[in-house]
């Protein structure tokens, strides 16, 4: 077969396996039931936030969790702000006892969320009476600007969830505070930014509230389930599991969240997606900071790919589930596989039309057949989950308006091809260095979108 | 490395021990398959025509050839047609692939190996049937509507068919190297009729 339709059939198998993959997810989000809720004061609840530099946001999320969940334990990590957190932070602890500081400091400070979060752990480890049943007490993760859904404690308490003593984590939806601001970018933005800006942010919603969230029910089904960083819940008793079996909950690398489920359900536990309570964040409105975040992301997506083997070999990992996390941990490989293979197929195909056809024009005019089944297999994938989120998030919204915003998220998807690459360059050169990602509502900042430490 | 079998909750309920040689030899000759077909492509796709011609044969009007990769129909009529079966057509870029990803799946270890070439032989089975009835409209259509009919079972309606079939073959493959299951688990049907149920209901 000559190089040329070799390609064009590769670029079709990779065309085929990722409808396949789509097939799967929406099969069972469509098909899902709402999970019952159960009762909160079964467990006790702790909440850690890990912050720095956060004042502007800080104040608020604590009132908030504080005034929706009277009975939740709020352990605020300051990790050697520069601001005025960590003086925010003391002044609630001060009135209230159920607010807690665990103050951090160089050089022990600034070594990734994921260190903040294990001293928070055995703060809230030798806080804890000696007689608690560690695995009724139940710590979540909330980011600084998180907001939790009023049900959170309920739906996590329930028969699917903490009521099941082998659930050892259970992962929130994840929905966007910002989606409806008509001026998601602060301090002041022209018009046409703004626009780009609320563009942004809407996908990130559609993102979230679809195409994510049909994976995690696809996980709910091949028992593995995956959490992310915020709204992410776990059961004492199994973070002292993974820290007995590896040294501590959470790990080094760029997608700690990930990483810990993966410890967490090597421990022998099921981790569990929760959709019918959801916790809120800021989307970014700003190109530049996605791509920083969704590097970030990626890169630590490819090193928890040293993780398959573990998975491989362990007991605790179904079939249908080891298969869906090496799918999962493989994708940006396959992403850059395609990113050379769709090109190539696209060149290959072009180039013998042209020489057939006589010009590439004309190839081009004879070839309108195309364009339908590109729309088909390229662009509806994609666009079909806005109705998807109309029906879920937005059913008033107009068709027209679906269309569009089908067409945006179509083409948002293709920041992966970005961020696949830079992800790999920077595993390839080892460069693991990456800060917090700035908050929409710090104005003042010279525009850096991602201290590095 | 054992293999174990799970409900339809992805649950362990036994293991089954199967040694690794036999894995890797059924996985090599999965692989071997595959890449015998692609080697000999010009062989198989020859044999490929000789058997879409005979099932043509069946649906269309007057009789049928096949000389090398070209595949004549309506042989005996006014209109006699030849199509030819291009290495991008063929049903071999569909039988490769799945012949591959089942050597894979037999070889990682973690499905039983049964369920694995069970699921391969059914999803070679969705593909390949897909391919064939859109040979089957292609050339019906052509009798039937001409030019026109052609183009449109061609570009469209066969490209669309035998890309969804794929993708269906492929998650057929995976549930039942996982499952050994051939019907979807009765509680997705009852929960499909139960929502169906619920709907009549409130419509009334």
């Amino acid at each position: 077969m000559p190089a040329s339709e070799s390609a064009q059939a590769l670029a079709f198998v990779l065309l085929v396996v990722f409808l396949a993959y789509v097939l799967l997810i929406v099969v069972p989000f469509l098909l899902r039931k709402k999970d019952p809720e159960g009762d909160p004061s079964a467990f006790e609840w702790h909440v850690l936030v890990p912050c720095r530099d956060e004042e502007v946001v800080i104040g608020g999320t604590i009132q908030r969790l504080r005034t929706d969940f009277p009975s939740l334990h709020l352990w605020v990590i300051d990790d050697d702000s520069e601001d005025t957190t960590a003086a925010i932070v003391q002044a609630a602890a001060a009135s209230d006892p159920f607010v807690h500081l665990v103050q951090r400091r160089r050089p022990e400070a600034r070594q990734g969320k994921g260190a903040a979060l294990n001293a928070a752990y055995r703060a809230l480890s030798l806080w804890l009476p000696r007689t608690t049943d560690r695995s009724k007490v139940i710590v979540a993760v909330v980011d600084a600007d998180g907001r939790l859904a009023p049900n959170a404690l309920q739906q996590a308490s329930g028969a699917n969830a903490f009521a099941d003593p082998e659930v050892g984590a259970a992962q929130a939806a994840v929905w966007m505070s910002n989606r409806e601001e008509r001026e998601p970018i602060h301090g002041g933005a022209p018009k046409l930014k703004q626009a780009w800006g609320r563009y942004l942010v809407r996908m990130q919603d559609i993102e979230f509230r679809t195409t994510i969230a049909a994976m995690q029910c696809l996980r709910l089904r091949t028992i593995s389930v995956g959490l992310g960083g915020n709204g992410q819940f776990s059961r004492l008793s199994a973070l002292d599991q993974v820290a007995e079996m590896s040294g501590q909950p959470w790990h080094g690398s760029l997608l700690e969240d990930y990483e810990l489920g993966l410890h967490v359900a090597l421990a022998g536990y099921r981790n569990t997606y929760m959709h019918d309570t959801y916790v809120e964040q800021e989307a970014l409105p700003s190109t530049r900071r996605l791509l920083t975040q969704r590097v970030r992301w990626c890169q630590g997506g490819m090193q928890c790919a040293r993780y398959l083997p573990q998975i491989f070999r362990s007991q605790h990992f179904t079939n249908a589930g080891a298969l869906e996390a090496t799918y999962f941990l493989l994708i940006p490989f396959v992403q850059l596989a395609g990113l050379i293979l769709w090109p190539a197929a696209f060149i290959a195909m072009t180039a013998a039309g042209a020489i057939n056809q006589g010009g590439i024009v004309e190839f081009f005019v004879s070839a309108w057949w195309l364009l339908p089944l590109v729309l088909l297999t390229g662009i509806l994938p994609f666009a079909f989950w806005v109705l998807i989120y109309r029906r879920d998030a937005t059913p008033g919204i107009s068709w027209l308006r679906s269309a569009k915003w089908g067409l945006g998220y179509w083409f948002y998807m293709y920041q992966n091809y970005i961020c696949v690459v830079r992800a790999l360059v920077r595993l390839v050169r080892g460069n693991e260095n990456w800060s917090k990602t700035r908050r929409n509502a710090e104005v003042g900042s010279t525009g850096l979108v991602a201290r590095e430490t | 490395m054992s293999a174990t079998i799970e409900n339809v909750r992805g649950r362990r309920v036994a293991s089954k021990g199967i040694n690794r040689p036999g894995r890797l030899l059924g996985a090599g000759l999965l692989v071997a398959a595959a890449a015998a077909l692609a080697l000999f492509s010009d062989a198989a796709i020859t044999l490929e025509a000789q058997m879409v011609a005979t099932v043509l044969d069946v649906f269309t009007s007057g009789s049928t050839s096949s000389i090398g990769h070209l595949v004549w129909t309506g042989i005996g009529t006014d209109a006699i047609h030849g199509f030819l079966i291009t290495p991008v057509c063929t049903s071999l870029v569909l039988i490769g692939p799945i012949l591959v990803f089942t050597g894979v799946l037999v070889l990682l270890g973690r499905k039983r190996a049964d369920w694995t070439l069970l699921g391969g032989l059914l999803a070679l089975a969705v593909a390949v049937g897909a391919n064939t009835v859109r040979f089957i409209l292609i050339a019906a259509a052509w009798q039937l509507w001409g030019e026109v009919g052609f183009d449109i079972m061609h570009y469209y309606v066969g490209s669309v068919l035998v890309i969804l079939a794929s993708a269906l073959a492929i998650v057929l493959l995976l549930v039942v190297s996982s499952t050994g299951r051939l019907q979807p688990p009765r509680r997705w049907i009852a929960s499909i009729r139960g929502e169906r149920a619920a709907a009549a209901e409130e419509s009334r």
